[in-house]
């Protein structure tokens, strides 16, 4: 039988901007910051590609936000024309698109009992119709609504001509420490991560000056907040700042990935097990497996997240006893997505570290102890991408009872609509739960046009403002476990809402767990659980206590 | 976090309200000693006894208020329940009332002890039960689960019937196993944890297959794999039916046996004064 064949997809088959126009693009070209690069790019991604693909041009009116503070950006920005601001102080939540949630009183927890109805996903749509708007009518969260104020009030460094910024949340998976709005109409390149990447690795000065920014800007009071560095002395602490190697493994958008492959998904191997290690690895972002071969198959014996290292009990053992330890691996890590890793090399940590430092515990003492069975949890976990979530829903299923309190509760505090169900993927006695993880690493606030998703800057979970959400759905199309649901919106008498102006099609809002953030108490579904059996858990800590 | 208690939770609650009982019997005892009447007093313990539970109902309505974990209720619950059982026989002496007003009451309070024990039982034992069937079936969705199993079961003999002209199998299917994907059966077998359902249709397998040529047997084979789903799925159906509708008798038992109660405690105090 004959196959069906179609071109192999190819990086570049959807463009950053696909309606660039020829005369953008050689803008773009004639800048000198794009003219001066002169690095050797292989044919397979010449620099013109990146640009045409990678970069678009952006225009914005005066007042536009470019970055939220608190914000996932995937994108760095360089200014071509016009002037921005970076607000030192910290810009209302209420003028970026969110919403500041405040505890609930007693009146409004009263309130919500008769708020209630049986009607899904009623909302007031006066309140939409009386939101603030941003200056010149642009949705609220993508234009400050008062950018005079903002300019007399707020305590402001302005950008001109040629200023590089982003690049460090674009490429660590990092909040964006500040908001930056247009002061003037301004016009803006701006590259995404996949491209800002790729002209890195080639280019020399685009490396050092990124590398610069960030050793200055972040990386020596990172590396003091670590456990085997954050006793050196300050110019210690310089030499090992000044040696790091930065690397990136993995994909920005592994969401994409896993979403089709699952379990299959790429992992790109960080390090092999029986290797000779040159230095240390500091998992900067993202998730890494630490697997070892058993048999045909690998066992998965831990994950490692921001702050873990891996190699240092190998290394320092080679360091210690040189004549009699083992310098070879005892692991393979691998990325789960994309891993952001700092490399301390040997020679480095023998100078300045090894003699100051407490000897790093065993894995391996531990591992001895433990059967395969004892791991399968966490292989599930990893597998199932469980260990991003930091509140991850999970059930045990020998004392759940089944009745649906936790739905029921959830219901009540969220005006009648229940915010996840009570479905999952089983393993064993337990459950993951369709409900938002409030991830480490979430994908879903990636993209979001006016900053409706956020992360509470109180309880760090993931929440969405209703009044800001536009429907656009890029949220629940990234989030890897379809812990997102859209949602057509009705008003007080039960009609569904429908778009006025535009095609006439409902109007959708996206709804997901919000973890009760306001109410008193925590998760409703947690207390509800007359059994205890739903916990909201961080997987790493639930493994260990489930194995126990 | 908080990996799910065990059901041994219930066991230092249940052992403190059961000591508690024992002194209020040793001071009801060392009252009648002296001629006094403990009747008065454990009425009223009694009664606390069985509005503190009735607490746990209205916990659970007012979830927009921060009124403690809901396990913790439940256990204080069901340990002031097994408490009321003791302080009932103690109110009472033991002796079944002559009234007829007390005789209801009597028998509401033992409805609501048994519903209440059967409803610990299901509690306890059937989430372990459903757990290791190592499926999980929503409730709501289980109807719809029993009909594309029923119609996928009927597909397969009709593909049978089709391609081979043959009516063994379909008539053989229609006079029994067409029974048993109609609708969940064997429930209370399915609760108690027999496995009835699996002997019953295996023996109806068994007899069709030693007629059955090749292409039968691996239509047999298909409608095996739809028996052991469908034998999990009753059971589901079964324990989730029991676990979801034993309130339904337990909660307006309770209500009734409160107001009873409250009649009880106006028409002693009228008498009395």
């Amino acid at each position: 039988m004959d196959a069906a064949t179609i071109d192999k997809p190819k990086r570049w088959d959807t463009a950053f901007d696909p309606d660039m126009s020829d005369a953008d693009f050689d803008l773009m070209m004639a800048r000198s910051e794009i003219a001066e690069v002169d690095g050797r790019f292989p044919d397979s991604l010449p620099l013109e590609g990146i640009v045409r693909n990678d970069m678009r041009l952006v225009r914005y009116q005066r007042g536009d936000i470019i970055v939220r503070e608190g914000d996932y950006g995937s994108s760095a920005f360089i200014l071509v024309e016009g002037e921005v601001q970076i607000a030192k102080t910290t810009i209302p939540l209420s003028e970026l698109g969110g919403d500041g949630t405040e505890r609930q009183g007693f009146v409004q927890r009263l309130g919500n009992l008769f708020r209630n109805t049986s009607v899904p996903e009623v909302r007031d749509v006066d309140a939409y119709k009386q939101r603030a708007s941003a200056s010149g009518d642009r949705p609220l969260g993508t234009a400050l609504p008062d950018v005079e104020r903002a300019m007399s009030e707020l305590s402001l460094i302005p950008l001109s001509e040629g200023a590089f910024f982003g690049e460090l949340a674009a490429l660590g998976r990092t909040p964006r420490v500040a908001t930056i709005f247009a002061s003037t109409d301004s016009t803006l390149m701006e590259i995404r991560w996949q491209g800002l990447r790729d002209i890195m690795k080639f280019d020399e000065g685009w490396r050092k000056r990124i590398d610069k920014t960030y050793r200055e800007a972040a990386l020596e009071a990172y590396l003091r907040q670590t456990d085997i560095l954050k006793n050196l002395p300050p110019d210690q602490a310089q030499h090992v700042t000044d040696h790091c190697l930065f690397e990136t493994y993995g994909s920005f958008d592994w969401h994409h990935d896993f979403n089709r492959k699952g379990g299959q998904a790429n992992e790109p191997v960080i390090a092999h097990e029986g290797d000779y290690p040159d230095g240390v690895l500091l998992i900067r972002a993202g998730f890494a497996r630490l697997a070892t071969g058993k048999g045909h198959e690998r066992r998965t014996v831990s994950y490692l997240g921001a702050g873990d290292v891996f190699g240092l009990s190998e290394l320092f053992d080679v360091w210690r006893y040189p004549d009699t330890a083992d310098h070879r691996l005892s692991y393979t890590l691998s990325a789960l997505g994309y891993v952001d890793v700092i490399r301390i090399p040997v020679d480095v940590l023998k100078r300045f570290v090894f003699e100051t430092m407490t000897p790093p515990e065993d894995h391996g003492i531990k591992l001895a102890h433990r059967s395969a069975a004892d791991d399968l949890l966490m292989e599930w976990a990893v597998d199932n991408r469980y260990m991003n979530g930091t509140k991850t829903m999970v059930i045990d299923l020998n004392s759940c009872v089944r009745c649906d309190d936790c739905v029921s509760a959830c219901a009540a505090t969220h005006g009648g609509d229940p915010r996840f169900r009570r479905e999952g993927e089983p393993f064993g006695t337990w459950m993951v739960a369709n409900a938002c993880m409030h991830c480490k690493d979430p994908v879903c606030m990636v993209g979001c046009p006016t900053g409706a998703i956020r992360r509470d800057r109180e309880s760090g979970s993931v929440v969405i403002n209703d009044l800001t959400c536009i429907g656009c759905a890029t949220c629940a199309n990234s989030c890897p476990y379809d812990n997102i649901t859209m949602v057509s919106i009705r008003d007080l008498a039960g009609r569904t809402i429908l778009d006025e102006n535009g095609s006439g099609q409902p109007i959708m809002k996206a709804t997901k767990c919000d973890l009760c953030t306001g109410r008193p108490g925590g998760p409703a579904c947690v207390q509800a659980c007359p059994n205890g059996s739903l916990s909201r858990v961080d997987f790493r800590d639930f493994h260990v206590e489930a194995s126990s | 976090m908080t990996v799910a208690p065990t059901r041994k939770r219930f066991m230092l609650p249940i052992v403190i309200f059961v000591l508690l009982c024992g002194g209020v019997w040793f001071w009801a005892q060392n009252v009648e000693t002296v001629l006094g009447d403990p009747t008065w007093i454990l009425g009223w313990i009694l009664t606390a006894s069985v509005i503190l539970p009735s607490f746990f109902n209205l916990r659970k309505r007012l979830i927009a208020f921060n009124f403690g974990s809901a396990s913790v209720w439940l256990t204080l619950h069901v340990a002031s329940g097994i408490a009321a059982i003791i302080l009932f026989v103690l109110h009472t002496d033991g002796i079944w009332p002559t009234g007829i007003y007390e005789q209801l009451m009597a028998t509401l309070f033992a409805a609501i002890t048994l519903t209440g024990l059967c409803g610990l039982w299901t509690q306890l034992v059937l989430p372990r039960r459903l757990t290791e069937t190592g499926h999980e079936y929503v409730y709501e969705k289980i109807p719809g689960t029993v009909a594309d199993l029923r119609d996928a079961a009927r597909q397969a003999v009709k593909t049978y019937t089709e391609a081979t002209g043959s009516e063994l199998l379909s008539h053989h299917y229609e006079k029994s196993l067409d029974w048993y994907f109609a609708r969940p059966r064997f429930f209370w077998n399915n609760v108690f944890g027999g496995n009835a359902a699996w002997a019953w249709a295996n023996a109806h397998m068994i007899a069709i297959r030693r007629f059955a040529d090749p292409l039968q047997s691996a239509t047999i084979d298909s409608i095996e794999n739809l028996v052991s789903t469908k034998v999990v799925v009753d059971q589901h159906y079964a324990c989730q039916s029991v676990l979801k509708r034993w309130l339904l008798a337990h909660v307006p038992l309770s209500t009734a046996f409160l107001v009873v109660v409250a009649w009880h405690i106006v028409i002693v105090h009228v008498y009395a004064s």
